[in-house]
């Protein structure tokens, strides 16, 4: 899959859990999802579980201890769809 | 010296059905966490608590480790730890990768508020402070004016040279004060943790 199309599935994801929309409109590889997406840590959870589903993937703890900014998130992603 | 904290606003956090299910629990939770909640009599105050008592040791880990992590999942709680004090206050042991954690959470109807620190001999000393946010555009902006007015109502000669401000990790702190700060938002409240060595020396200026 390319990081694009993990890109674009990433923002419908994390859509919801944004208060703020205007928020989505820049995000870029370096957005942190707590800090700039204001994402609350709770549902960063309902994120890596919905990745999970979407992805067909299974993402274990220590890599959900990573998840924190759009670049690490798709990296996550695209190592476990691409292998 | 050092103090972390979480809040939690009960009509925003809900308590959906996905959050009792496995899935969820396991990315949180260690298996005997997943029991105690469960079999509490309030599962959903006990979840949102045992939530606010990992969110808290993990401020404190990072403040310890320079390390930003996602990781509430190693920060073990002692189920045997946990002594409620009538229905509203919680204690708490906590291993935030090996650092002990004392936690002390606050349960209320609309709210759960939790903070934690290192020694348990520094409970006593957190000024903690729990608001309900009416400026929903800025909400942190309402609690850093709380703080504001506190200290310049408990300490009003030092008051003017103390600033908050954050840390490259994005951790708040006052400059100008020998303390410990956390602070927390979630829906319609807010709270401050702070850590003092006398918190009684400027309460009673």
């Amino acid at each position: 899959m390319k990081e694009s199309e993990i890109i674009e599935k990433l923002r419908e994801i994390i859509s919801p859990y944004v208060e703020d929309k205007s928020l989505l409109e820049n995000v870029s590889g370096e957005t942190d999802l707590l800090n700039d997406l204001k994402i609350n840590s709770a549902h960063l959870v309902d994120i890596i579980l919905d990745a999970e589903e979407v992805f067909d993937i299974e993402i274990d703890d220590e890599a959900a201890e990573e998840m924190l900014t759009v670049k690490e998130a798709v990296r996550i992603i695209s190592e476990r769809v691409n292998n | 010296m050092l103090v972390g904290n979480d809040l939690v606003c009960l009509k925003t956090a809900g308590y959906p059905a996905k959050y009792r299910e496995g899935r969820f629990m396991r990315k949180i939770f260690t298996e005997a966490e997943t029991e105690f909640i469960l079999s509490s009599d309030d599962s959903r105050s006990m979840l949102w608590a045992f939530w606010s008592i990992k969110e808290s040791a993990c401020k404190i880990h990072q403040k310890i480790s320079g390390r930003r992590r996602f990781s509430p999942k190693s920060m073990v709680i002692d189920p045997e730890s946990v002594s409620q004090d009538g229905r509203f206050r919680l204690f708490a042991e906590t291993s935030a990768g090996g650092i002990p954690v004392h936690s002390l959470t606050t349960l209320t109807n609309h709210y759960i508020a939790t903070f934690g620190v290192v020694n348990p001999d520094c409970l006593p000393n957190v000024i903690h402070q729990i608001i309900s946010v009416t400026h929903q555009e800025n909400p942190s902006e309402n609690i850093r004016a709380k703080l504001r007015t506190d200290l310049a109502m408990k300490w009003p000669e030092k008051a003017k040279d103390i600033i908050i401000t954050r840390s490259v990790m994005n951790i708040p702190r006052l400059e100008g004060m020998d303390s410990d700060l956390s602070l927390s938002h979630h829906g319609n409240f807010a709270s401050y943790a702070l850590l003092t060595n006398n918190p009684y020396e400027y309460i009673l200026v």
